[in-house]
């Protein structure tokens, strides 16, 4: 997320400390992949709404589109399934930075979020359509 | 019961993830222009995906904004043990912490949105889990740190 914010040139004093507790599927549970909460964060951040009366379509179709593409790429979402590993135990994760996962798994799914990310963001919008 | 702060903002149409986190902001008086937009995405356990719900990753950002990191060397264990007895906690009083197991519904899909809408599941599972996810972060994060140990 803080990758998206640099290109983006959006500098905020919560990030990226807001996204820190992600790590390793929510704080090491295994759960969904903290570069698809910080892409999802990151879509936000460009379509996301101040208002509850304001539409959210746009962020939720592009973060669709983007679950979709990162699932294809990746195989899935969850942090579990990603890297075949238990990070809930310091043992867990000692075992995991042991591993070539870092590098095989997370810098890849980091590297492939981004991507995915810049790419939806910078896309044009299309016209607007007549109602 | 009075409804919370987060349950308040829920029924003026916020979804659980921008009510949980805008709420606890709101508490701690932190303003943010990038807060709610932030957590727009996370309805419906992710866009919809009926994965983890949005009351728990508002959550999770909330308590990162209080214990998290600016910089990459610096710790993140307070963040990550507060963020592990939030969940235990959460999942012990709601059941679960993902969308489709805690509703019951697929949110997949435009049709399956509108039947959640209309079903009872929003008042009797949302914002039960919203007012939850929002008094066990301020519980936690109001919460004096631990003496630091001796190493």
């Amino acid at each position: 997320m803080l990758a998206v914010c640099q290109e983006l040139g959006i500098e905020n004093e919560v990030i990226p400390r807001v996204a820190t507790a992600f790590g390793g599927g929510i704080a090491g549970r295994g759960d969904v992949c903290g570069a698809v909460v910080g892409s999802t964060m990151a879509i936000g951040l460009r379509y996301g709404r101040e208002e509850s009366w304001q539409p959210r379509d746009k962020a939720y179709a592009l973060t669709q589109e983007f679950c979709q593409r990162f699932e294809e790429e990746m195989g899935t979402l969850s942090c579990r399934e990603l890297t075949g590993m238990d990070l809930s135990t310091p043992e867990g994760q000692k075992a995991f930075y042991a591993s070539d996962v870092p590098i095989r798994v997370c810098l890849r799914a980091g590297g492939t979020a981004f991507r995915l990310v810049m790419e939806l963001l910078e896309r044009p919008e299309p016209p607007a359509a007549d109602d | 019961m009075e409804p919370n702060r987060a349950q308040q903002l829920a029924a003026r149409g916020y979804h659980s993830g921008e009510a949980v986190l805008l709420a606890v902001c709101q508490e701690l008086g932190i303003e943010s222009e990038i807060v709610p937009r932030i957590a727009s995405g996370f309805g419906y356990g992710i866009s919809g995906r009926g994965t983890v719900c949005g009351a728990v990753v508002g959550s999770v950002m909330a308590i990162g904004l209080r214990h998290g990191r600016e910089e990459p060397w610096q710790q993140r264990d307070n963040a990550h043990s507060l963020v592990q007895e939030f969940c235990q906690r959460f999942e012990e009083e709601m059941g679960h912490l993902c969308c489709r197991d805690l509703t019951g519904m697929d949110p997949s899909t435009p049709e399956g949105i509108e039947a959640q809408m209309s079903s009872d599941v929003p008042v009797r599972v949302c914002l039960p889990a919203i007012g939850t996810a929002f008094d066990l972060v301020m519980e936690l994060i109001e919460r004096p740190d631990p003496p630091a140990a001796d190493d």
